[in-house]
This record gives structure tokens, sequence and C-alpha cells, in this order.
């Protein structure tokens, strides 16, 4: 990884300059893991706030959405001179009928699902690298006979039902 | 055009740290790294040369670290926690 393009050796923008070497773990918890994004004289947003929505690589918008709705919460807060968690709590209001909250609401069950089938983070990637290999290895097997080995490999590998069900739980999931 | 190459220690000289007493990683059983399964791959994962093989074991640097969490996933024999707050890396960028 430190040799890799992920952390260049050299800078990639002529005349750049390093400012700092950074990396942050992104929170995935979803929607029940949103804790309480405000509170006396204070309101929270973007990552910090859990609002991640890992499942479609999001988080950058969600965090500058929740920006803007924080501003104008504070906005009006600020007219009443009031920045009690009472005031601040139509922040909380605000999130959810955006999309932001909706969003997250929406794919509530996907980091668990994933927490507890690990096979879409070992299994199946393997089963893609393996099945490709064999699909366009040059060794004189017709398509045909490919595919029969690739369908008993697969079926080896993972039952037919476990496959119906993974399938049908991320449908159920993400549709 | 002549690039100047820049090492992890001039990378690390732009970032800013408070370091605990008490490490946030560790090797959970240091006797898996003598018949290591992955091939070191934390040495090679940490992108600030946190981990090193010195003397039979793997030492552990943990004030370079910028919690990315790479090792975390590359091994589940290295121990992982946030450091407590107010400690660890504190990013002036964001």
């Amino acid at each position: 990884m430190k040799n890799s393009r992920i952390t260049p050796q050299l800078p990639l923008v002529r005349d750049g300059e390093l400012k700092e070497y950074s990396a942050h773990l992104i929170p995935e918890g979803g929607y029940d893991y949103v804790s309480r994004v405000y509170t006396d004289g204070m309101l929270v947003v973007g990552d910090a706030a859990m609002l991640v929505n890992a499942i479609n690589w999001e988080g950058t918008n969600l965090a500058m959405t929740s920006g803007t709705l924080a501003a104008e919460t504070v906005i009006e807060a600020k007219k009443r001179g009031v920045f009690s968690s009472h005031t601040l709590e139509k922040y909380r209001q605000r999130l959810e009928e955006s999309f932001v909250l909706k969003d997250l609401r929406k794919y509530r069950n996907v980091p668990k699902f994933f927490s507890n089938n690990k096979q879409f983070f070992n299994l199946y990637p393997e089963l893609a690298n393996e099945l490709v290999y064999i699909w366009h290895l040059v060794d004189g097997e017709t398509k045909e006979e490919k595919m029969r080995r690739i369908k008993s490999e697969l079926f080896k590998r993972r039952s037919r039902f476990g496959l119906l069900s993974d399938a049908y739980h991320l449908w159920r999931l993400l549709a | 055009m002549t690039q100047r190459v820049i090492s992890i220690e001039d990378k690390l000289y732009r970032d800013r740290y408070k370091v605990d007493e008490d490490s946030h990683l560790w090797i959970k059983d240091p006797h898996m790294c003598l018949k290591c399964p992955f091939n070191f791959r934390c040495i090679r994962v940490c992108p600030t040369d946190v981990f090193k093989w010195e003397e039979s074991k793997i030492t552990i640097t943990y004030d370079a670290c910028v919690e990315c969490g790479a090792c975390r996933i590359a091994c589940y024999d290295i121990g992982w926690k946030n450091p407590n707050g107010g400690f660890g890396i504190s990013y002036k960028y964001g």
C-alpha cells in the first residue's frame, strides 16, 4: 500500500506540496447508529454524526447537506436568540425530512446484514476471481466444458439454496 | 522535470500527534507472528511503517499511526481501538 498509487511517493501535481499525510476510518453503522445530533449549543454534522451511506459510497454529499441544514437551524436559533437543545431539535427533523436520513433509513438493515454474512467479503470475491480465471484461461477446453467446471466449482463452494437466499436478501435490502 | 521522492518520515513530519502513554494497537498472540499465515501483511499494508519485524517479534511504533485501520483488516491477531479521547493524530486540514 505504501508503494501504491494510493499513497504516492511523488507529488501528483507539479510543484504540488504535501500539507498533511492523513487517513481516516469511516463509520458505517447506518441509520440505527446515528446518535443524538444535537444538544445545548451544539450540532453534529457529517460522518461525526454517522451520516454515511456506505452501500452507495456516499458521504460527502450527506456532510454538505447536513452542514447546510445545521446552518439553517442555527440562523433560526440566532433570530430567536435561543440555542437550547429544544430549539436545535429542528435540525434532526430537517435531516429526517431530507434525503439524508430518508436514504439512511432505507438502507438501515444493510450494515447488520453484511456483518452477519461474511461470504460477501470473502467467498464471493474469491469466486469471482477464480471463475473469471477459468473462463479466460486458454487451455483447449471448450466454453461448454468451462461452464460445467464453473458451475460445479460454484455449487461446491456455496449451495444453491445459499446462493438463492443471498440473492433474495440482497434484492430485499437494496431494491 | 525533477521530482523529489517523499519518504514516509517526510510525510509524517507534516502531521501532528498527541501521543498517549498506552498503545491503542497491540498483538493479541505474539506466538502467532512466528508462523504468520499472512506473510507479514501488517508490515506491507501500514502506510506509516508502524509495524516492524525485530528480534523475532513484531514491534509497534503506535505513535506514528494515522488511524487508517488497514492493519485491523489485514490481520485478526492485531488488536485495534481508537486512541483515548484527545490523543492520537490531530489533523489540521481535516
